[in-house]
């Protein structure tokens, strides 16, 4: 079993196949060689790492990602699991690529990438809540560079 | 006799002194990086009397700067108006140039701080992710004009990865920072959590362009239309890319083009030299060549990493010999051919691209166009047969009335 103590100082015990998910954590144990030591994850929250262990529990038999493995079709339950607010998303991402969960990272990607396909420009904005700081010349600047993708 | 043996005598005195001279190492010899050693342990006016002393110490620690200041600054003359000194560091005014050649520094000694006059400089700098100096940062409330920006600011400055910032701000500001921590205390985990949510727009690069990774390349020019902040990491290199590649193209469309989820880059001479010099990794660049014998030459720089497209201009070969040559290189397994035109084809030219056709698993794109003769049928039928996934067929222009419904057979079986 494996110590988890996030930045808020919540502590999850999870075992070891789970955790080792995360190359991260995997490299930690590697180098503590000691498995009774607490793995401190300064950059993750209680309320997120709750959520990666979920989504590591549910993995913990997948085969190990690779870096040539491209996410293509999404199951069921990753697609479930991945519904989330955007706040929440946004933080599961950065942990996801901080724990170096690639899997995770992958799945994280294509959801906000699926957000965004065949959006017009304030529709992203509205989505997002972003506000447009372009002026209007930065953006015909913009427009005229890219005339071969309008 | 005599004067010739005072001249030896003197000779050898003077060449036991030379040889004890030159053996005592100088200031003055000693090289380059050391020199630079002994400067980081100075202060920057120390630096610049040491630097006074001798043209030898002068160059080192000087050129470097120099050059960069010349470029940074082209039409400054007076150097104090971007430049100042406290205390050990270097305070520099920012502009566009300098985000661009933010490590070309080249004056290690020093402590170095970038001074950004302007908010949205800082911006800019902060998206192209170049958080390695230490930087002061003049916010000035009457110039950004809103209590929400001047309250992103803030919070973009508190992040750990801006390493040294100064603020300077008016007094509004000032009642302004005094109101926006007492809410933070007072709204508890309200305000906590509202200044914790992470947006898109505080998502690094890499996780942007992992996210353009999946999208058309559509898609990501309207993703990057939405904020400068998405616009600046994903377009910045591929922008410096073009530009260099078609230092004279003015309209971009003769030299670039869309088709489906790939982006179709006419080959040239300087895009031989630079081609990993893309940059832009969400999209599915493919090479195209227009002349066979670039294509040629780029074979022989060993570079098969990326897509090509191919023309083969039969009249323009001018051979049947050359033309058989193409195919047979083209259908080596390191030539990923993504896209094969073909044109001005003669019936004996058909029966061996549509062997092409039918072996090359890389092929997603053909186009047969201004044949001498009836080869359509058989091209289809090799495309039926074809080892690859032929999504895009262009038989245009060969004058036959019925290519349609035939098209149409083969295409649905």
């Amino acid at each position: 079993m494996v110590r988890l103590c996030s930045s808020d100082n919540k502590e999850f015990v999870v075992d070891n196949d789970i955790a080792e998910r995360s190359i991260l954590i995997k490299n930690m144990l590697g180098d503590l060689g000691d498995s009774e030591a607490t793995i401190p994850l300064p950059k993750v929250s209680g309320a997120i790492l709750s959520k990666i262990i979920e989504y590591m529990t549910y993995h913990r038999n997948d085969p190990p990602a690779s870096d040539d493995d491209t996410v293509t079709d999404i199951t069921a339950w990753d697609s479930e699991f991945i519904k989330l607010d955007q706040g929440t998303l946004f933080e599961i991402i950065l942990a996801a690529n901080y724990m170096d969960i690639k899997s995770l990272l992958d799945l994280g990607c294509k959801h906000v990438a699926d957000m965004i396909k065949g959006k017009s420009v304030e529709e992203l904005r509205t989505l997002f809540s972003i506000e447009n700081d372009f002026t209007p010349e930065e953006e015909e600047r913009i427009r005229k560079e890219n005339s071969w993708l309008e | 006799m005599f004067l010739i043996f005072s001249f030896l005598f003197h000779s050898l005195l003077l060449g036991v002194l030379t040889v004890k001279i030159t053996k005592d190492t100088h200031l003055l010899n000693l090289p380059n990086e050391i020199l630079l050693k002994i400067a980081e342990q100075l202060s920057p006016q120390d630096i610049y009397r040491f630097g006074r002393s001798h043209s030898l110490i002068h160059a080192p620690l000087n050129t470097n700067f120099e050059r960069y200041l010349k470029e940074i600054y082209p039409k400054e003359v007076d150097l104090r108006k971007v430049l100042r000194v406290e205390g050990s560091s270097v305070i520099l005014k920012a502009n566009e140039k300098a985000l661009i050649h933010p490590l070309g520094m080249g004056f290690l000694p020093l402590d170095v701080i970038y001074s950004f006059e302007d908010f949205r400089l800082f911006l800019k700098y902060q998206s192209m992710g170049s958080m390695y100096y230490n930087v002061e940062v003049l916010l000035d409330y009457d110039d950004l004009g809103s209590e929400d920006l001047f309250r992103h600011a803030l919070k973009l400055l508190s992040e750990d990865n801006t390493t040294r910032v100064e603020r300077y701000y008016n007094f509004q500001a000032m009642l302004l920072i005094f109101l926006f921590m007492f809410q933070n205390l007072l709204l508890g985990v309200i305000a906590i959590q509202i200044a914790n949510e992470t947006s898109l727009l505080n998502l690094p690069n890499e996780i942007l362009l992992k996210i353009a990774e999946h999208l058309t390349p559509q898609d990501a020019y309207r993703f990057v239309r939405t904020h400068s902040l998405i616009h600046a990491p994903l377009n910045t290199n591929f922008e410096r890319y073009l530009k260099e590649i078609y230092p004279k193209e003015v309209d971009l469309r003769k030299v670039l083009r869309v088709e489906g989820s790939s982006v179709i880059l006419k080959a040239n001479e300087k895009a031989l030299i630079h081609p990993l010099g893309m940059g832009f990794l969400p999209l599915d660049v493919i090479y195209s060549f227009e002349d066979f014998r670039l294509f040629l030459k780029y074979q022989s720089m060993g570079s098969m990493y990326c897509k090509v497209e191919v023309l083969l201009d039969y009249d323009d070969l001018d051979s049947e010999d050359l033309f058989r040559h193409a195919l047979k290189l083209l259908s080596q397994d390191n030539v990923n051919l993504a896209s094969l035109r073909v044109t001005g084809i003669t019936h004996e030219i058909c029966v061996l691209v549509s062997k092409f056709v039918e072996q090359k698993k890389t092929l997603r794109h053909i186009s047969i166009t201004k044949s001498r003769c009836s080869c359509e049928l058989r091209i289809l039928e090799s495309i039926s047969k074809s080892q690859s996934a032929i999504t895009h067929v262009d038989l245009s222009d060969n004058n036959i009335g019925m290519l349609m419904s035939i098209f149409a057979k083969y295409w649905n079986r």
